[in-house]
């Protein structure tokens, strides 16, 4: 029972997704910055930090999902960022220090619109005070 | 002339008697009048500086990371307390977990309060809350709460250990010494992740610089883990106008949503 109970919670985490399992900054690397270009599929404005899941294109006619982790809510709203800053569809780019494990993802370091608006103020990630 | 001086002179005793009057009611607090003058505090009656308000902390740029690594701060030459070698070995298994990107080492990361002295690093802002027996410090970074007693109670016996210890403080002149005691040992004590034992005790020595500037010099003891006495100071300057109030940091409610 206890077994089956074990495997029932690994599958949920799992289904999850990585998305859901970042608050450290230590699996970024922090010595990389890469752009991602793409499209905004979900924004999540919520503590401990944000998240902008992105599509983004396989460069073989597939789509691949970004997780990007940035700031805390209350250090983003001084920083020009609301829950509404970002919609899904809207084309975005995105320039992130890259997951250390080499899943799609990374930590928020800046973003344009696709027009080259910049998003916010630089002080998207953590730190700013 | 005379006559405006004559009304002047005869008011004075009545407005005395009504402030009498008001106290004897009970209706103007008379801690309101005679600030901080409790004798065991070791304060005159004469007023203590009032530290109350929202201060962001003053950091020095971070020192550049050696290439080849993946962290995000490493210590300035000198930052780190004199670590004692099983200390500066624990200290040097952190740096390596965080170099993988585990987050073992990292309490924050799982929502866990950053216990004391990490929390007067008050990343997002430190907010303090002055009465005459009694100081209370909340830093908006993980929504936290620390106290300081200052009407002479003693740290209890019975006393478990916990993330901000137990505080009491004493004013000397203009400057406020604060002693801590009874922290958890499975803290850290910075940013970078550093050790230290279940002996750790803390003297802080907190005053105004001037109107906007506020210090908190450190001297940490740690007899177990430490060479000698760590000391440091953090200086705070006041928040400007329209950026003057703290605001909700709850690490936990994106574990709720993850359910």
């Amino acid at each position: 029972m206890k077994a089956k109970f074990l495997i029932l919670v690994g599958a949920a985490m799992m289904l999850a997704g990585p998305a859901f399992a970042h608050h450290s900054f230590a699996m970024f690397d922090f010595s990389k910055e890469v752009t991602v270009v793409g499209e905004v599929k979900e924004f999540l404005w919520r503590n401990p930090h944000m998240h902008i899941l992105m599509n983004v294109s396989d460069g073989k006619g597939g789509i691949v999902e970004y997780d990007i982790e940035g700031g805390t809510p209350n250090n983003l709203r001084r920083n020009g960022w609301t829950a509404d800053t970002l919609k899904p569809g809207d084309k975005i780019s995105v320039v992130m220090r890259p997951l250390k494990n080499g899943d799609k993802g990374g930590n928020f370091i800046r973003a344009n619109r696709g027009d080259g608006t910049p998003i916010g103020n630089t002080g998207g990630g953590r730190g700013a005070n | 002339m005379i006559r405006a001086i004559t009304s002047t002179l005869y008011s004075i005793p009545a407005t005395c008697t009504l402030v009498a009057l008001l106290v004897l009611a009970g209706l103007v607090p008379l801690a309101y009048s005679q600030q901080a003058a409790r004798p065991d505090t070791g304060a005159s009656a004469a007023k203590v500086p009032d530290f109350s308000g929202v201060w962001r902390t003053v950091r020095e740029a971070a020192v550049p990371v050696p290439k080849g690594s993946t962290l995000r701060w490493v210590p300035a030459p000198g930052e780190l307390p004199s670590f004692k070698p099983e200390y500066a070995e624990k200290f040097k298994t952190v740096q390596q977990s965080r170099e993988r990107g585990s987050e073992d080492t990292e309490p924050e990361a799982r929502c866990l309060p950053p216990g004391m002295p990490y929390h007067m690093w008050a990343e997002y802002g430190l907010e303090i809350v002055q009465g005459r027996d009694k100081m209370a410090l909340f830093s908006e970074w993980m929504d936290a709460y620390r106290r300081i007693y200052m009407d002479g109670r003693k740290v209890p016996k019975d006393w478990e250990p916990s993330y901000y210890g137990y505080s009491t403080g004493h004013w000397e002149g203009d400057t406020l010494v604060v002693e801590t005691v009874g922290l958890r040992e499975d803290t850290v004590l910075d940013r970078y992740g550093s050790p230290h034992s279940d002996d750790m005790r803390i003297t802080e020595r907190i005053r105004l610089v001037n109107p906007d500037s506020l210090e908190d010099k450190f001297v940490v003891n740690d007899s177990k883990a430490f060479t000698r006495p760590w000391e440091y100071t953090v200086t705070y300057r006041r928040a400007g106008a329209g950026n003057d109030e703290l605001r909700e940091n709850t690490c936990t409610e994106g574990w709720k949503s993850e359910k």
